[in-house]
């Protein structure tokens, strides 16, 4: 017995250093952000690797390459890095539209794949160049910006849950196209415009930052974000802002033989942020006068925005998602042909909370 | 009843909750969510508890069937088909509980490969495990039961909350519309879970080593509950958290959703939970190779320490030999079939026959 004890304790500690490929971290290469151009028929990969020059002061860097495909553009790069390339910290994917528009699959899935991704890494779409972009993030000096700019507009912005197990969640479902958020430049610095909607895997179009947090309402119910509009109350015009829209969606599908019809009740509760000093919100009968006026507004808000996506033919609500969930014969392929037939009824109920401390 | 055994090998009746559970719940835990949406898509939780109630059945049937023979299968065997064709039952039992080892083991070694070090060579994570496996098994059954306390009660605390992050991004349309498939693609869908409680036969062999065997039932039926509520409540999690498209991409579903937890200084947790997960491996693969060895023993006589000894070299060369995924998954269809016949068939015909077995001979034993 001692015998074997002494064999499984040096076995352990023998065999434990040969096979185990050890990765320290001063001794690989991590890239935190990564992008993809087409360039005149090629790909173009930008990745940024932050550097620790002094503790506590990060510079970000970048390798750019080109290849004639997508896969080799972490071995390329590798070749140009003093330490292997490692994908385990990667945590923002970004691709140009050109890129986008013809298709995302291969290099996410691809992603997907490997055990070292992580489930939460941010992707998005670049207005222009994935390259422009990463090229203004580098002179920010924060490590993990990008995706973190992704995550707090979810979590107190406009933008609806997203990452890469939802975004393959989406594309691998029957009746839901996936979104990403779309980057522009803007004085040179980058922010996040809204939404790009695609239908599979490659871009289609995208929508605004006040058309997002509808869009957000309409798929995970927001809790937070601002919303400004224009409206005119008591024949004046002016424009108001909305804050913490705290927002829940329910729908109903009509079963019939022919077209599905939904029925979208939305209750929003909101408050207001900054408002035209021309509106009157001194008394109650204002406030009510006010919350119709919003509640016409927001109706037609998400009317407009799902006409928008099935013009577009997109479904990034998840319409056929809830009719999947109503029906016992589910056939995605009909459902297709006539997703842009589909009825929708909304119904919204816009509440104001409370108009801040003062008046 | 009194026990064959001397007191100091036996286990009491309560420990069959711990053995029952890390027998049933290995390596099929990881990944049974794609196998069992195959045929019946996200209404196959409805199959997780069919199944769990033909099984509760099955252990009901082993208990009437040992409590008559107060002893172990090979006894059963030999009582009942006589000395050559009750020896060629055994042989049967012995490459049936080893073979199920073997597939656990090797499916382990996998993962290890897959989602921890993918330069590793198979023999030696093989070499460090089974070296293990011979500590763990030659200290005898009160050994592997302690090992199945532990590897019960951790991997519970450390691996099962994690499940639940995944909650955050769920969506529990995904479970609509309820009865949407056949009753035909329920059944089949009950047959690929069947497979994942595969295991618990080796009642069969550790029967005589527990004090009180007739009070043990019911934690033998404990075990199993609580184990088809555990897979119930993943499969669950899992449904609402991949689309049913997504599912079908993902090879380890209970790995990958436990992957989107995320604490600060664990950036990625699968890396505990592949380790700690060695934990519910261990007696699993233990108590079969145990049983397996007890078997070979009472078959020819050899002794258990010897032929503990030629198994795992055997399993060494051949978990070397099996290297590509299809193969593994090859041997796995085959076995899955063979107990499927052995549990559904094989049981309940040892039920009838040896009840009217004892009933000709009047109790004869």
């Amino acid at each position: 017995m001692k015998l074997c004890f002494l064999l499984t304790f040096s076995l352990t500690f023998l065999l434990s250093g040969c096979g185990i490929h050890e990765r320290i971290i001063d001794e690989v290469q991590i890239i935190e952000s990564l992008g993809y151009d087409r360039e005149e028929g090629k790909v173009k990969g930008i990745a940024i690797y932050p550097t620790f020059a002094e503790k506590g002061n990060v510079k970000l860097k970048i390798y750019k390459t080109v290849s004639d495909s997508y896969e080799d553009i972490i071995p390329r790069m590798n070749a140009k890095s003093a330490y292997p390339i490692e994908t385990g910290k990667l945590d923002f994917v970004l691709f140009g539209k050109e890129y986008a528009t013809q298709g995302i699959e291969d290099v996410i899935t691809n992603f997907a794949r490997n055990p070292n991704t992580a489930s939460r890494m941010q992707l998005g779409i670049a207005e222009n160049k994935a390259e422009d972009i990463l090229q203004a993030s580098k002179h920010v000096n924060l490590s993990f910006h990008l995706s973190e700019k992704i995550n707090q507009n979810i979590e107190s912005g406009n933008l609806p849950k997203m990452n890469l197990h939802m975004f393959l969640n989406n594309f691998h479902q029957e009746g839901r196209d996936p979104i990403l958020p779309y980057f522009i430049l803007e004085e040179n610095q980058i922010k996040i415009d809204g939404l790009a909607l695609l239908k599979n895997d490659k871009y289609i179009h995208h929508i605004n930052l006040r058309q997002s947090l509808i869009l957000k309402t309409l798929i995970d119910g927001s809790q937070n974000g601002q919303y400004k509009t224009k409206i005119t109350q008591n024949k004046k015009k002016g424009f108001i802002l909305l804050k913490n829209m705290d927002a829940k969606t329910t729908y109903t599908v009509e079963k019939s033989e022919g077209i599905p019809s939904i029925f979208i009740d939305i209750t929003i509760h909101g408050e207001i942020e900054k408002a035209s000093s021309r509106f009157d919100l001194k008394k109650d009968k204002d406030i009510v006068k006010l919350e119709r006026i919003l509640n016409e507004h927001f109706k037609e808000e998400v009317q407009r925005l799902i006409s928008l996506a099935q013009g577009y033919n997109v479904d990034p609500i998840g319409l056929g998602e809830k009719v999947r969930a109503n029906s016992n014969k589910w056939d995605y392929q009909r459902f297709m042909d006539i997703y842009p037939k589909v009825k929708t009824t909304v119904h919204t109920n816009f509440q104001i909370l409370n108009t801040g401390i003062e008046e | 009843m009194k026990s064959l055994l001397d007191e100091r090998h036996l286990v009491s009746s309560f420990y069959v909750f711990f053995l029952i559970y890390t027998n049933i719940i290995g390596i099929g835990i990881m990944s049974f969510q794609r196998d069992i949406t195959k045929d019946a898509g996200y209404d196959a939780w409805i199959s997780i508890i069919l199944s769990s109630i033909s099984i509760h059945i099955l252990v009901w049937m082993i208990y009437r069937i040992l409590g008559i023979a107060n002893n172990d299968i090979i006894h059963v065997h030999k009582f009942c088909f006589g000395k050559w064709i009750g020896a060629l039952f055994n042989i049967f039992v012995i490459f049936y509980f080893l073979i199920l080892a073997l597939i656990v083991f090797r499916v382990y070694i996998e993962v290890v490969q897959v989602w921890l070090f993918p330069l590793m060579k198979t023999w030696q994570i093989s070499l460090i495990l089974l070296v293990l496996i011979y500590y763990i098994v030659s200290g005898g059954f009160r050994v592997i039961t302690g090992m199945c306390f532990w590897g019960t009660i951790l991997p519970l605390i450390i691996l099962f909350p994690l499940n639940f992050f995944s909650l955050e991004f769920a969506d529990f349309h995904n479970l609509l519309p309820v009865f949407n498939h056949s009753l035909k693609e329920i059944v089949s869908s009950s047959k690929a879970m069947l497979f994942q409680y595969v295991g618990f036969e080796t009642l069969f062999m550790f029967y005589p080593f527990i004090k009180n065997p007739d009070r043990s039932q019911k934690w033998a039926h404990f075990g199993l509950l609580f184990s088809s509520l555990l897979y119930l409540i993943i499969a669950l999690i899992t449904f609402v958290f991949f689309s049913e498209g997504q599912l079908n991409h993902t090879i380890w579903p209970t790995l990958a959703q436990m992957k989107i937890a995320k604490f600060n200084l664990v950036e990625r947790v699968e890396f505990i939970v592949v380790s700690i997960w060695l934990l519910l491996i261990l007696p699993n693969v233990s108590v079969k190779i145990w049983a397996g060895c007890r078997a070979i023993k009472k078959v020819i006589n050899v002794k258990q320490r010897i032929s503990l000894v030629i198994v795992l070299v055997l399993f060494f060369i051949i978990s070397n030999v099996l290297k590509e995924r299809i193969q593994i998954e090859r041997l796995n269809e085959m076995y899955s079939n063979i107990a499927f016949y052995f549990v559904y068939l094989y049981i309940p015909f040892l039920f009838l026959y040896i009840h009217i077995k004892h009933k000709i001979t009047k109790g004869g034993f």
